[in-house]
């Protein structure tokens, strides 16, 4: 009973983990109704530059986010901005749903994935942080975890509650709002609604970016973890709720208490699997996530 | 005249909003008939719910003596039922003739006499542009023509149409008001839903006219027009001087 | 556009001349050339099954390589254990593989959009995880992640085994042929109108009373039977299969970019899209091997990326107006006009 109570704590902090790398995309979608599929790329780009700057100049990736962080909220507001706007102004014309820039962000995904296993090769690497070497002791010293896995169960909610303030709670957030309900309404009462696609894909991104702070600090760097958490922050989000900022954190939630109590019971990549089926039957059941809107 | 499509007591609901309201009435067979009203009166709700994109939220449905409150859209082309949509949906990618062949398709899977109906069919409602052109590339009046013989393919006995005519031009309108002349001169029923007074007035057997979810009048051009509910609440007061 | 890309056919001197070239290319090439030229065909072959029902119906599946797996799988195990055939292993599989995808596919038909391709993600990851981990399948073995490397039968025809490459070259050639002209037989069907209608907008092909589930469902059978078979082809032909790879995330993302960037919806595209991909990346990974790996993939991504952005319709487009050029050159303008203005408007 005991060991169950210990593996809810530890999916309960991987799980905050998995919203925090959810909750980006989310908003993205939420927002410019595109789901990036370079999510996971560009976390795995972003964990590499924290893993430059602290093995060449020893920087804190917690310390090295408050860089990073803003840096990627240009990348991702160029992307939109630059390249992925002509897309959606072509699609416009045509049809629906915004094949094309799905095409462009799969293209993307392999093509940032394959570059840097040019670069850095298929070798992980730890970085081993104050962070991540250092346990904290709770519970009369029976809940021993990584400090940088408390540090980013907490920043995961500090980062939710600010992108849910922006977009709630702001004039800012009230133009986001309305692009994302009516793009058309909105340029008619004068919101640039590029620019807004902008700054949402930026704030997404840069929450990223800080979700790869974590990732760096407390799990490990290599090419292909974009692909593994890329690929469970969509289930996340959709499970949650495309575009729901609380929804993509229940979801990382849910994610991490399966695969950590269901490691009590089968292998651990066994429960990873469950929480794909739990997916499936959700996605199925209501395509609109627990906590979606019905449109 | 026999009856094609009957509605007992419609009632439409989204949520609390009532968008139709206990509808009654009747097509004839081989009549032109028109839905008109204003914006929101719930005519495409009504459209809808007849073709089965959505079912009502109480009352029946019968269409050829069937009940079909409940059918499934995809089942209704089969049954003798065609639309056509507000806003057009061609199958972009494909030519015109490929677009009308999808819907001739229906009853066999001979391609050649597949083919032969579709271009009969763009005879029909005088297509007057290649078929062999890509569907998005077409003018505005061609998707809509391309619309209805699409739906004619299918070979239909009631045709519904979601304002064919809208964003057309007094001359576009003209060739479309003719199209549906020698449509139901091909033996098909026609529902349409028009916002100008003026052609429905000039094309329909009988007029429905909505407001606000519930039906407000029905009867011939002339009833409606004469009728005071219509011309306070749709047609305007000085409908009379505007037709001359 | 892209429905009318299959009027190469019209110009069919170009196809027997393609199909003249592949006949006779292998006979010419050495050994490293004929390993490309059979990857060539097993890639072409997997592209055009994704196609079929991913490319005409427009249903994105990034997991599509899962149904390779499972007839590559179940060919391979009834050879190990129990000696039959991959020749007949490979139908069973085929039988098999196209029972789950059509079981699969029902309810995540319903699903529209990128949700269809999350979801085609996720049951992919499914197989491979669940396979990666069981040893044994009740009484079945499965060999979890150190897979199966296929005992040699002597290099017997009958077994699927072949002294030369050439062997392997004609067999994936012949898959190649098939699935061309299964594609191209379906796109002038009733079935392929449907797919293309329901790519376009399946609203209005209801309104036409096409029932859409059932005909994305008979696709993807279809689809699903095809690319199985080109999963016996690869354990046979790589004498091996694990689960790293067939239900890996790459391989599937690899056979959808092949259809994608050649011309999804078109008989020939995911063909050109082979014929252009697979031998750059062979190229590209023998010259770097073990500097680079990865490049080849990488230019996958950016080839990508610059089809969506430049050639919408994907190369096939292009290489069909090129064969139109050349054949009004070689042959006069007569019965090709009518296309051509098609075309140009």
């Amino acid at each position: 009973m005991n060991n169950l109570f210990l593996s809810i704590l530890h999916g309960l902090i991987l799980g905050g983990a998995y919203g925090l790398i959810a909750v980006g995309l989310s908003v993205i979608f939420g927002v410019v109704r595109i789901i990036n599929f370079a999510h996971g790329a560009m976390l795995m780009a972003s964990a590499y530059a924290y893993y430059e700057l602290f093995t060449r100049y020893d920087v804190d990736p917690f310390l090295a986010m408050i860089v990073i962080a803003p840096l990627f909220f240009v990348i991702g507001f160029l992307l939109q901005k630059v390249v992925i706007r002509p897309l959606l102004i072509r699609e416009r014309a045509s049809v629906l749903e915004p094949t094309s820039v799905m095409l462009f962000t799969i293209g993307l995904d392999y093509a940032i994935a394959n570059l840097y296993l040019m670069i850095y090769t298929s070798r992980y690497k730890t970085l081993n942080t104050w962070a991540y070497s250092n346990y904290a002791r709770l519970f009369d010293g029976k809940f021993v975890t990584q400090y940088s896995r408390i540090i980013s169960f907490v920043l995961a909610f500090v980062v939710a509650g600010i992108l849910w303030f922006i977009i709630n709670r702001t004039e800012l957030g009230k133009r986001i709002r309305a692009v994302s309900q009516n793009r058309d309404a909105a340029a008619l009462c004068g919101v640039n609604v590029h620019t807004t696609y902008g700054i949402a894909f930026g704030l997404g991104t840069a929450a990223l970016a800080i979700a790869g702070a974590c990732m760096a600090s407390f799990y490990l760097v290599s090419p292909s973890v974009g692909n593994v958490f890329g690929t469970k922050s969509f289930m996340i989000v959709v499970l949650g709720g495309l575009g729901s900022i609380p929804g993509a954190i229940i979801g990382g939630l849910i994610f991490g208490l399966i695969e950590q109590v269901g490691a009590q019971f089968i292998t651990s990549t066994m429960a990873s699997m469950l929480s794909f089926i739990l997916f499936l039957i959700v996605l199925v059941i209501k395509p609109d996530g627990l906590l979606g809107k019905k449109k | 005249m026999s009856v094609i499509v009957k509605m007992e007591h419609v009632t439409k609901q989204f949520g609390g909003l009532t968008a139709v309201n206990d509808f009654s009435g009747e097509i004839e067979k081989n009549a032109i008939v028109g839905l008109i009203g204003p914006n929101g009166a719930g005519k495409t709700t009504l459209f809808n719910m007849i073709a089965n994109y959505y079912h009502p939220t109480s009352g029946k449905i019968y269409f050829k003596d069937q009940d079909i409150t409940e059918a499934r859209t995809e089942d209704m082309a089969r049954m003798g039922l065609a639309r056509t949509f507000q806003v057009t949906k061609p199958f972009g990618d494909m030519t015109v003739l490929q677009n009308i062949m999808v819907g001739a398709f229906l009853h066999t899977t001979n391609a050649r006499q597949v083919e032969q109906k579709a271009r009969e069919v763009a005879g029909l409602v005088g297509m007057t542009c290649d078929l062999d052109m890509i569907a998005n590339n077409t003018t505005t009046v061609d998707k809509k023509k391309l619309e209805i013989a699409r739906a004619l393919a299918v070979g239909p006995e009631l045709i519904l149409l979601d304002e064919v005519m809208a964003g057309c031009n007094p001359q576009e309108k003209l060739e479309l008001v003719d199209t549906c002349r020698k449509v139901r001169d091909a033996g098909v029923t026609i529902l349409i839903i028009e916002h100008d007074i003026k052609t429905i007035m000039s094309l329909c057997d009988k007029i429905y006219i909505l407001h606000r979810g519930e039906k407000l009048v029905e009867g011939t051009p002339e009833q409606v027009a004469n009728d005071k509910r219509a011309i306070s609440a749709y047609l305007g007061e000085d409908f009379d001087n505007a037709e001359n | 556009m892209s429905y009318k890309g299959n009027s190469i056919f019209k110009g069919k001197f170009f196809v027997w001349l393609a199909a003249l070239c592949f006949l006779v290319a292998p006979l010419l090439a050495n050994t490293y050339m004929q390993s490309i030229l059979i990857l060539v065909c097993f890639y072409a072959f997997a592209a055009v099954a994704w196609n079929l029902i991913c490319g005409y119906a427009g249903t994105m599946s990034l997991g599509h390589s899962v149904y390779m797996g499972i007839g590559g799988y179940i060919s391979t195990i009834l050879l190990e254990t129990k000696g039959v055939s991959p020749w007949i292993g490979m139908l069973i599989g085929a039988a098999v593989a196209m029972l789950i995808g059509v079981v699969i596919s029902y309810p995540t038909f319903r699903l529209k959009g990128p949700y269809f391709t999350l979801a085609s993600i996720a049951i992919c990851e499914i197989f491979g995880t669940f396979v990666l981990n069981t040893e044994n399948l009740g009484p079945i073995p499965l060999k979890g992640g150190s897979g199966w490397s296929l005992t040699q039968t002597g290099y017997q025809a009958v077994m699927y085994e072949f002294r030369s490459k050439l062997g392997y070259y004609y067999v994936a050639f012949i898959l190649l042929a098939i699935g061309v002209f299964v594609t191209w037989k379906m796109s002038r069907s009733k079935l392929g109108y449907y797919l293309v209608a329901i790519r376009s907008d399946d609203d209005a092909a209801r309104s036409l009373g096409i029932n859409v589930t059932k005909y994305k469902l008979i696709a993807m059978g279809i689809s699903c039977f095809m690319i199985s078979l080109a999963g016996t082809f690869y354990a046979q032909y790589f004498r091996y299969i694990g689960p790293d790879r067939i239900f890996g995330y790459d391989l599937a993302v690899q056979i959808a970019l092949i259809a994608l960037i050649g011309g999804q919806g078109t008989v020939m595209g995911p063909v050109i899209g082979a014929v252009v991909l697979v031998p750059l990346s062979e190229y590209l990974s023998a010259t770097f091997a073990g500097t680079m790996s990865g490049l080849n993939l990488f230019l996958y991504g950016v080839i990508m990326m610059l089809v969506v952005y430049f050639m919408p319709h994907g190369l096939c487009e292009y290489v069909v107006k090129a064969a139109q050029w050349i054949e009004e050159k070689l042959f006069g303008a007569h019965g090709k006009r009518k296309q051509s203005k098609a075309a140009s408007k």
